[in-house]
């Protein structure tokens, strides 16, 4: 048990018998990474060693557990290691002699604000600048130095998404508005996984954020930025469970690529993101454009995969795919590879995937007790075949009639996405021919496999309303909850007329649910 | 392992015991005179491999003198090995999930939903207070190709005792550099940094009351949880006396292996065994488990007979490929609990002597199966070593089990381990409490 239980619930401090439509968040491995970075203006790749990120929805953030003490402890590591190694460096960064009390003051200051992403308290400064200077006079400069970064980076408000909101400006119906530096926090990080910078910052102090055209053009801003690739990046690997390709395995008997570690893993981890970004920060951001591109980026190893020739070097750059065998995100070798397995094709898994996270439909698990084995691979038997056993099992069919088509129509992409007219295991021509219906007027019927399916999944309403609610939930690193359902339905419904995901981002971005937190009731 | 490696190891022991660890030594029993035959256990450790045990690994007889082939690497330490036999996992049905399995294993939970971790916390955490009481670490988690991103429900096995996943650190580098990297240095040096070190922490932990008034019941866990590790870390920076305890562990040899690649598999698993085997012996921790890959790991592993991953395998490999990763697996624990009993104590006892292992695994076999789940304890005389207990018949659950490692560990007033509440899944198994 800890040793404070900390306030007790009180009439005085009703904060703490309420619950809260945002969680308290620990920063993820990459937000980690990324602030140290801007804190001290030189790369930082050293969270890979921290515990795994947990996840909300799809989407990487640590808005449930509480941290664990091996969590602390390699925290803490960490901090030690950057402390010492910034304090040895200092003359890169500090600016000013760090032995005189006007220069700490100011790095105090200045340091502070980056690394807690609002301004210090006064008490906070004195103390700060305390126990730098005690360390100093014991034990010497760098290490007066050290501890000062240490205190920082060891504290809850560099350790979590701190929203603490202006009590103040709290309404009637229970929102408590965020201060303007928590309001530029959760921009910054929303949009580039990063803390603000200093266009942002300038907003910031002078309070300007706060207006809804500052705020619309600051979206429009970061949008475009290099951090926001990467953003974007995270979450279309989240979004279509890209997870992990660093260290896809393929069987090396039919993919002699696999043999050993190789370029190709690299390849198809960064596939999706680079098309992804590309589409929604320079090519008109359209929702069918992800559905529909014959496009790709493709380097030396995934030309191979795509069939084209004469591609050379490791860069991923955009080409031309054959028309009738690609068309947006879906028919991409990252894509079909991670739900692909070891060494066939994987109907259910894209199936499943499909309908979870590009329809939003709940699927539950299969039922207790329920051998989910199919028949052996077998020659003459194909997939489509194996999967017919579905339908004739009460347990297995409410759910596989509508998992089974939306994996059958990419039946010719094998284990790593290649396309083929023959599946290998059952030497049998393919018919990736499926009927769909889910009950939705707009995308039930039959489809001639993927590309016609994918291209009407670009053009449904339902994916429009799916991708709404997988924003929200990416942006605000929370899960949904009863009361964001009228503003999703709202941007849906925008989203369905623009047809533009920077609309749908910037409509979020600029919602009560992004610029407040919310009372959502009383907890027992 | 040389004996003057474990020697001065001993010695370093010694010194902690001896500086720093004097209100612990009521619940010590020295390792000098002569050993009582039922020596409470002063260690515990889990030890994990995924997918179960193909059928023909258990020994024909009780008497563990004649091995099957399957657990012929184990000869060395047949011995000190008692196999408990015929116990079912921790689901109502024949079949296991692989979220089931893994979140039921060490929690005895009930996990109903594929997407669900278990908040029942693991024998391994409930043993920690108890067993590492004012030693640095309550305990380590040590993992070898065991992490994914996001962290899962079937790559996580263990839940801490506020409820809270806990992941095995797969990197040995940053378990030397958690564990080990702290305590060297000069004696002048430690003493300010520990000084200055309180301060920094005071100052973190000074910061909770503004988050702490601003945020609702449902996230006051996180800040308890924060502010109780912070305090954990800071006892233990002013516990830790200079220069008591180092690892032989190759800070630079570690740095050239990918903790994430499976090439390295047994290279990482060796690395991660010393650094245990150090920890126990410098008793920085009484605790720890050793999680070899996670429950869909598609690692592929060292042997001849492979050409795909390990959960690929058991689904659409040949029995042949299945035994082959079954032989690494057994190889794996054969080295560990070896290495363990290489370390002598004074009496000529060995650190494994002194443990209590519990080698466990999800399901029964790569086939999902419920029932048999295989268990193999070694290590402490306090259980019925050499011998395959067989309890079939009985029907009962692996949490009977669980709880009798409490029991012998001397949590003997815990009930039941785990969410079953039916007679077969509750108490301690009187055949393991002669």
């Amino acid at each position: 048990m800890p040793p404070d239980p900390g306030p007790t619930p009180s009439p005085t401090n009703p904060a703490v018998t309420a619950s809260w439509d945002s969680p308290l968040r620990r920063l993820t491995r990459s937000e980690l990474n990324r602030t140290l970075g801007a804190v001290f203006g030189q790369d930082m790749q050293v969270a890979g060693r921290l515990p795994s990120d947990e996840s909300v929805g799809p989407f990487l953030a640590n808005a449930s557990s509480p941290p664990t003490q091996s969590l602390i402890d390699g925290w803490f590591a960490i901090v030690q290691e950057v402390a010492a190694a910034q304090a040895a460096r200092a003359a890169e960064w500090t600016g000013c002699d760090t032995s005189t009390a006007d220069c700490r003051g100011q790095l105090v200051e200045r340091l502070g604000a980056r690394a807690f992403r609002r301004p210090l308290l006064p008490e906070e400064g004195t103390e700060l600048v305390g126990l730098w200077s005690n360390a100093a006079a014991a034990s010497g400069e760098t290490v007066g130095l050290s501890r000062f970064v240490e205190a920082l980076l060891m504290s809850p408000d560099f350790v979590f998404h701190v929203e603490v909101g202006d009590g103040a400006a709290q309404t009637e119906s229970g929102d408590v508005a965020l201060t303007s530096a928590e309001l530029g926090a959760r921009l910054a990080y929303s949009l580039t996984g990063a803390p603000p910078d200093e266009a942002l910052l300038a907003k910031v102090f002078d309070g300007s954020i706060q207006q809804s055209t500052a705020l619309a053009s600051e979206v429009q801003r970061l949008w475009q930025l290099p951090d926001a690739s990467e953003r974007l990046g995270e979450f279309h690997r989240g979004w279509l469970g890209l997870y992990g390709l660093e260290l896809l395995f393929k069987d090396p008997a039919l993919y002699p690529q696999f043999q050993t570690p190789s370029a190709i893993q690299a390849a198809l981890a960064d596939e999706v993101p680079r098309f992804a970004s590309y589409v929604l920060q320079q090519g008109g951001a359209r929702v069918e454009s992800l559905f529909s591109a014959p496009w790709g980026f493709v380097n030396e190893d995934l030309a191979k995969v795509y069939g084209l020739e004469g591609v050379t070097g490791s860069e991923l750059r955009p080409f031309s795919l054959p028309a009738n065998q690609r068309a947006g995100l879906l028919t991409s070798a990252a894509f079909l590879a991670a739900h692909g397995h070891p060494d066939r094709s994987n109907p259910v898994g894209r199936g499943v995937v499909i309908l979870r996270n590009v329809l939003c439909q709940s699927l539950g698990d299969p039922p207790e007790g329920v051998d989910t084995s199919l028949e052996p691979v077998a020659e003459g038997k194909t997939q489509r075949d194996r999967l017919a056993t579905h339908a004739t099992q009460p347990a297995c069919a409410g759910c596989h009639r509508l998992i089974d088509p939306f994996g059958l129509a990419f039946e010719h992409y094998d284990a790593l996405g290649v396309y083929r007219e023959v599946e290998y295991e059952s030497d049998t021509a393919i018919n990736a021919n499926v009927t769909v219906a889910l009950g939705d007027v707009l995308l039930d019927g039959e489809y001639e496999g993927a590309l016609e399916l994918s291209r009407k999944l670009g053009e449904s309403d339902l994916v429009r309303a799916c991708l709404s609610r997988q924003w929200l939930t990416f942006l605000l690193g929370r899960a949904l909850r009863e009361s964001d359902e009228a503003l999703l339905s709202d941007v849906a419904e925008r989203l369905v007329e623009s047809g533009r995901i920077d609309q749908l981002v910037l409509d979020l971005t600029t919602s009560r649910q992004f610029r407040a937190k919310t009372v959502e009731q009383e907890a027992p | 392992m040389s004996h003057e490696r474990n020697n001065a190891r001993l010695h370093r022991r010694k010194v902690l015991a001896a500086a720093g660890s004097a209100a612990l030594l009521p619940l010590l029993p020295s390792y000098s005179g002569a050993a009582a035959p039922l020596e409470r256990p002063k260690r515990l450790l889990l030890v994990f491999h995924p997918n179960g045990l193909e059928d023909g690994w258990q020994p024909a007889g009780t008497d563990l003198s004649s091995l099957s082939p399957m657990l012929q690497p184990l000869s060395p330490v047949a011995s000190k090995l008692c196999i408990v036999k015929g116990l079912k996992g921790g689901i109502k049905n024949e079949v296991m999930g692989h979220p089931q399995g893994m979140q039921s294993l060490w929690t005895g939970a009930r996990i109903e939903s594929d997407s669900a971790f278990s908040t029942v916390p693991s024998i391994d955490q409930l043993a920690a207070p108890h067993l590492s009481q004012g030693l640095p670490f309550q305990s380590l988690e040590l993992g070898v190709l065991s992490s994914t991103t996001p962290h899962s429900n079937t790559s996580g096995m263990l839940v801490d005792a506020a409820g809270a996943p806990l992941q095995a650190e797969q990197s040995p580098l940053a378990v030397y550099r958690r564990v080990f990297a702290s305590v060297a240095g000069d004696p002048v040096a430690l003493e300010q940094a520990r000084a200055q070190r309180k301060s920094v922490l005071d100052f973190a932990v000074g910061r909770l009351p503004r988050i702490r008034a601003a945020y609702g019941s449902e996230d006051q866990p996180k800040l308890d949880a924060y502010e109780s590790g912070i305090r954990q870390l800071e006892a233990r920076l002013t516990r830790l006396e200079e220069g008591n305890c180092q690892s032989t562990f190759d800070e630079a040899q570690a740095q050239g292996i990918d903790a994430a690649r499976d090439i390295n598999v047994a290279e990482l698993a060796a690395l991660q065994r010393s650094l245990l085997i150090d920890a126990f012996t410098c008793d920085l921790t009484r605790v720890a488990s050793f999680q070899l890959l996670n429950s869909t790991s598609n690692a592929v592993l060292p042997t001849d007979m492979l050409t795909g991953g390990m959960h690929g395998t058991y689904h659409s490999g040949t029995t042949e490929q299945k035994l082959a990763i079954n032989r690494f697996f057994v190889q794996q624990m054969a080295l560990l609990l070896q290495e363990l009993d290489e370390v002598k104590l004074d009496d000529g006892r060995s650190l494994l002597d002194d443990t209590l292992v519990i080698w466990g695994t999800e399901m029964a076999t790569g086939n999902h199966l419920n029932t048999p789940l295989p268990f193999i304890l070694a290590g402490s005389s306090a259980l019925p070593l050499g011998q395959q207990l067989d309890l079939t018949s009985q029907q009962l659950r692996h949490t009977r089990l669980l709880c009798s490692v409490l029991h012998l560990l001397g949590l003997t007033d815990v009930a039941a381990v785990g969410q079953w509440t039916d007679a077969g899944s509750v108490g301690a198994l009187p055949e393991l409490m002669s």
